[in-house]
C-alpha cells in the first residue's frame, strides 16, 4: 500500500521530467553555446522531488531520466543526462535544505547542470578550450535557472497537494 | 528510505527571492560578462585556422582563407569539415548531431565538437602556416 503509492507518484515525477526533457530536446540548437547546453526545465521536477520528498526520491528521478535519454538518444546524451541531472539534483536539495530561495536553487542547479555537461564535453572530446563557452553557458544558466525557478514558484502548491493526496494520510507515510 | 520530509523540513511555501539574491546574480551576471569580454568575445577578431583534433590528437590547420573540406571518421561516425569564406561548419552522421548546429565558428576560441564521434574543430587565432596536415 505504501510503497505502491510512493512508487505512483515517483512514476508521476519520472514522466513528467521525461516529457519536458523531450520537450526541451526538439527546441533549436543554441548557436555559441557547445551541445548539451540545456535549459534544464527537467529541473524543475527534480528540484520539487528533492524539496518536498527528499534526496534519495530526487536522485531516483534523475537517474530514470537519464535511462530513457539514453535509449531515445544514445549514449553520448545519456551520459550527459547523467552526470548533469545527479550532480544538479544533488546542489539544489543542498540549496533547497539551507534554505536558499527557489531562484538561487534554480540557478545554483542550471549553472551545475551545465558545468558538469561541459565538463563531460572536455573530457570527451580531449578539448580543454571549451571552456571558452564558460562565460557564456553561466549567463545560459542564470537565465535558465530564473525562469525554473519562477516556474516551481508557480506550480509548487499544486503539485504539493498532488503529492500529498498520492502519498496518502501523513501518519501512513 | 524514500520517506517523505517531515513538515518541518518541507519548505512547505518556498519563497522565490530573497533579499540579497539579485545582488549576487548581478556579481554573477557582471562576472559572466568581463570573462566574455577577456576572452575576446565581444572584439571580433577573424579567426586564422581551424584545428581539427580527433580524441585530443591534432589531425590537420585548415587555414580558414582558404575554402576545404576534409572528412574525418571516428567511433564510427563520419563527419565533414567545410571552410568557405573564413568560416568553419561539419556536417556529420553522428545520432545527435548537435555538431551540426554548433556552426559555423570564425572567432578565435569558438569550436564545434562532436561528443559520439569524440572530434573537435577549434579556431585558432594565431597567424598559421597554410594547410599543415598532421
Ligand atoms: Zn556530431
Amino acid at each position: 500500500m505504501n510503497a505502491s503509492r510512493k512508487t505512483a507518484l515517483l512514476g508521476m515525477l519520472t514522466a513528467a521530467a521525461v516529457a519536458l526533457s523531450f520537450l526541451e530536446s526538439l527546441l533549436p540548437v543554441l548557436p555559441f553555446l557547445p551541445p548539451g547546453a540545456k535549459a534544464g526545465f527537467s529541473n524543475i521536477v527534480t528540484m520539487f522531488a528533492a524539496g518536498f520528498w527528499g534526496p534519495l526520491p530526487a536522485l531516483t528521478v534523475a537517474v530514470l531520466k537519464s535511462g530513457f535519454v539514453l535509449v531515445t538518444r544514445g549514449a553520448t546524451a545519456g551520459a550527459m543526462s547523467l552526470c548533469g541531472g545527479v550532480l544538479s539534483t544533488l546542489v539544489m536539495w543542498l540549496c533547497l535544505k539551507g534554505r536558499c530561495s527557489l531562484l538561487i536553487t534554480g540557478v545554483a542547479g542550471a549553472m551545475t547542470h551545465n558545468l558538469a555537461q561541459l565538463g563531460v564535453a572536455i573530457a570527451m572530446t580531449q578539448t580543454p578550450g571549451l571552456v571558452y563557452y564558460l562565460p557564456a553557458l553561466m549567463l545560459f544558466a542564470v537565465a535558465a535557472g530564473t525562469v525554473t525557478g519562477l516556474l516551481l514558484k508557480a506550480v509548487w502548491p499544486p503539485l504539493t497537494t498532488l503529492a500529498d493526496r498520492l502519498l496518502g494520510p501523513k501518519e501512513k507515510r | 528510505m524514500f520517506s517523505a520530509a517531515t513538515d518541518k523540513t518541507r519548505p512547505v511555501s518556498p519563497v522565490f527571492c530573497r533579499r540579497w539574491d539579485w545582488l549576487a546574480l548581478c556579481l554573477v551576471l557582471a562576472a559572466a560578462v568581463a570573462a566574455f569580454a577577456l576572452a575576446g568575445g565581444f572584439a571580433g577578431i577573424p579567426g586564422a585556422a581551424a584545428e581539427v583534433r580527433v580524441e585530443g590528437r591534432a589531425v590537420a590547420r585548415l587555414p580558414l582563407t582558404q575554402n576545404a573540406t576534409l572528412p574525418v571518421e571516428h567511433n564510427g561516425h563520419h563527419l565533414t569539415v567545410h571552410v568557405a569564406d573564413g568560416q568553419v561548419w561539419v556536417n556529420a552522421d553522428c545520432p545527435d548531431r548537435l555538431c551540426e548546429g554548433m556552426g559555423p565558428a570564425a572567432r578565435p576560441g569558438q569550436s564545434i565538437v562532436c561528443l559520439p564521434a569524440g572530434v573537435s574543430v577549434t579556431v585558432t587565432g594565431a597567424a598559421a602556416p597554410d594547410g599543415v596536415a598532421y
